[in-house]
């Protein structure tokens, strides 16, 4: 048999309502959060905002032989060099950037917090062996690990989105194994251990949601990184080449030929980029200050 | 100190031997070869076994890591399959152009960043600080590629004022000993082509280092007003010091130790991240290098230049770690 021990959960539960009231009246991560909701809402709404398809071409009866027209009543972010409307394809890149951000950081997160929650639980030759393996990881610049990833996995959304989650995953791990060690010593920790608790139990339920704060305020810092990464992949030539699904980096990749006579071309899908990372950004921020105040 | 330094240059030997057998093995894992690379559609079966038995690639890979190894130990990083030069030399090339554009960027990030951080902080909560606090959230936000294309078409494109890629106007002579174009001209009491140099600089040193700019500022914002409310800062006042020897005196040194390990880790980051940045403006360094590479299967310049780019990583973090212990005894004893 084994007996509860409830402190931490009450006094966690009580904590978590803490951070919320506080986040709820930060204002920049109250932006934050509604420039996110917008995106995620005109991402899954895509069909219905956009006039037309994103991958419809209209070369000819469009362009007329010149690249690439502005804005106007019918496109309002003007034509690309295929005639399609840039608008169309701004608003259905959301979609992309918002998938490799959410699957990437779950990916950084399920291997991260199991990496790092088994070097802090354990300690001694697990940690070790798990650290110098994360030490090894973090030698290389994320971004080039992402480059190197998927030039071995090959080009595709799944690729991308695994390259970018696998180089969160010593920064998950490295932040969790440290919150883990200060927990660790808790009195909490130490009576559930001498209450002989099973292991699983006390790492998952006593020590685990006590040490993920800083971990879940990384996370989100992370998806700003991941959009950006997302970018820069595409921008170099390393994103999706499916036309029908638009990606912001792909498309400033393919204006930088056109800067000097349609430079409209790269201002709004790089503005996209902006407003969404500013987004995760500022609710990274808040959610930082709501859980530690006294750096507000 | 010197205890403490030797401990962590150990600790980074086992590391780098991970990343050298992690490179390879990379490299190895990666999709086609260099051989199909090289050859294109002459690869017939039997080309490619002569380019691998030349190249020594249809050999056990063990037997490729430790001969590769026992040449890296001698300093000779291989030869580029495809421009057929020593690794060394291309690195001789690459390496300053990148180095220089790193250092250029951190100058102009810390010559703005500490500043501004020491501005906002003293003006905190008005709308200085808000500004500040505005424009360096967008900094971090913004993708490096996409300020690098607005500042190559504004001040490149519609204003003519600065060049748009490169690091030297082709015309020009200029006596390279150094690779740093800049440290050239200068040696050649060249004016012209310092001037061109310079010219050449600005746009790629100004995207590059807009996210560190960033970064610096909030930092010493924080660190200001941390190191405001310090007890000693306050005895200063009350010994009848002014504001300005005060700042000057006790609040900046002291609040610019969080900025030094930035700065340090920052310029890491720099050296190799200027990947998208040298696409922008085509500037010959090792990022456009490496990436060309990957396309065409170069394992000699993959394995060579990012071994060399985590070891200057590793490096520059080691010294930020040793130069933090040297300005905070604190750190040795933990």
């Amino acid at each position: 048999m084994t007996a509860p021990v409830p402190a931490p959960s009450v006094e966690s539960s009580g904590r978590r309502s803490d951070v919320l009231l506080r986040l709820r009246r930060n204002r920049g991560a109250m932006v934050g959060a509604a420039i996110i909701g917008l995106i995620v809402l005109a991402a899954i709404f895509a069909p219905l905002i956009v006039p037309e398809t994103p991958s419809k071409t209209a070369y000819l009866s469009r362009l007329d032989g010149r690249c690439c027209p502005g804005s106007s009543a019918a496109h309002w972010f003007g034509l690309d060099e295929l005639g399609r409307d840039v608008f169309s394809r701004v608003v259905f890149g959301a979609r992309v950037s918002l998938l490799v951000a959410v699957v990437s950081v779950a990916i950084g997160l399920a291997f991260g917090v199991a990496l790092g929650a088994a070097a802090g639980y354990f300690g001694g030759a697990v940690d070790s062996a798990i650290m110098r393996f994360i030490d090894i990881m973090l030698a290389f610049p994320s971004f080039l690990f992402a480059i190197g990833l998927v030039a071995l996995l090959g080009p595709g959304l799944w690729q991308i989105m695994i390259a970018i989650g696998v180089s969160n995953v010593p920064i998950f791990a490295r932040l969790l194994r440290g919150s883990m060690l200060g927990v660790r010593q808790t009195p909490y920790v130490a009576s559930a251990r001498v209450l002989g608790l099973p292991a699983r139990r006390v790492l998952l339920v006593h020590m685990l949601p006590n040490a993920i704060s800083p971990v879940i305020v990384a996370a989100t810092l992370a998806m700003a990184t991941a959009i950006i990464e997302t970018a820069g992949l595409g921008f170099l030539g390393l994103g999706t080449a499916d036309p029908a699904r638009p990606e912001w980096g792909v498309m400033l990749a393919n204006t930088t030929r056109y800067l000097q006579t349609a430079p409209h071309l790269a201002f709004f899908p790089g503005i996209a980029i902006v407003i969404t990372v500013l987004g995760f950004n500022l609710l990274g921020d808040g959610l930082r200050e709501a859980i530690d105040p006294k750096l507000s | 100190m010197l205890r403490f330094a030797l401990k962590r240059l150990l600790l980074a030997v086992p590391v780098l031997i991970g990343v050298s057998l992690l490179v390879f093995a990379w490299t190895r894992a990666l999709p086609g070869g260099p051989a199909q690379a090289l050859l294109g559609e002459r690869a017939t079966p039997a080309a490619v076994a002569a380019v691998e038995r030349n190249y020594g690639l249809d050999r056990p890979i063990l037997v490729q890591y430790g001969k590769y190894m026992s040449r890296v130990a001698t300093g000779d990083l291989g030869r580029s399959i495809t421009s057929r030069r020593a690794i060394t030399t291309e690195l001789k090339d690459r390496f300053p152009a990148t180095v220089e554009l790193a250092l250029s960027a951190m100058f102009f990030a810390v010559a703005a960043g500490i500043p501004l951080g020491v501005v906002a902080a003293k003006h905190a909560r008005k709308a200085i600080d808000h500004i500040s606090l505005v424009g360096s959230l967008l900094g971090i936000s913004m993708p490096v590629f996409f300020l690098a294309l607005i500042l190559k078409w504004a001040f490149a494109v519609k204003l003519g004022w600065l060049p748009s890629i490169g690091r030297l106007d082709v015309k020009l002579k200029l006596d390279r000993h150094t690779n740093f174009l800049v440290l050239d001209a200068i040696i050649g009491r060249n004016g012209t082509a310092l001037v061109d140099a310079l010219k050449h600089l600005v746009l790629p040193a100004v995207a590059l280092g807009t996210i560190p700019l960033a970064i610096i500022a909030r930092i010493t914002r924080t660190a200001v007003l941390e190191v405001m409310t310090e007890d000693f800062v306050r005895t200063a006042r009350a010994k009848g010091m002014s504001q300005r020897i005060v700042n000057r005196r006790h609040v900046l040194p002291n609040a610019l130790l969080p900025v030094t390990t930035v700065i340090g880790l920052q310029t890491g980051l720099l050296l190799s991240g200027a990947i998208l940045t040298e696409t922008v403006f085509a500037w010959g360094g090792m990022g456009t290098w490496i990436f060309d590479a990957v396309a065409k299967r170069d394992y000699a310049v993959l394995q060579g230049g990012i071994l060399f780019i985590v070891i200057v990583f590793v490096i520059v973090n080691l010294l930020v770690d040793i130069g933090y212990a040297l300005i905070d005894p604190r750190i040795r004893l933990r």
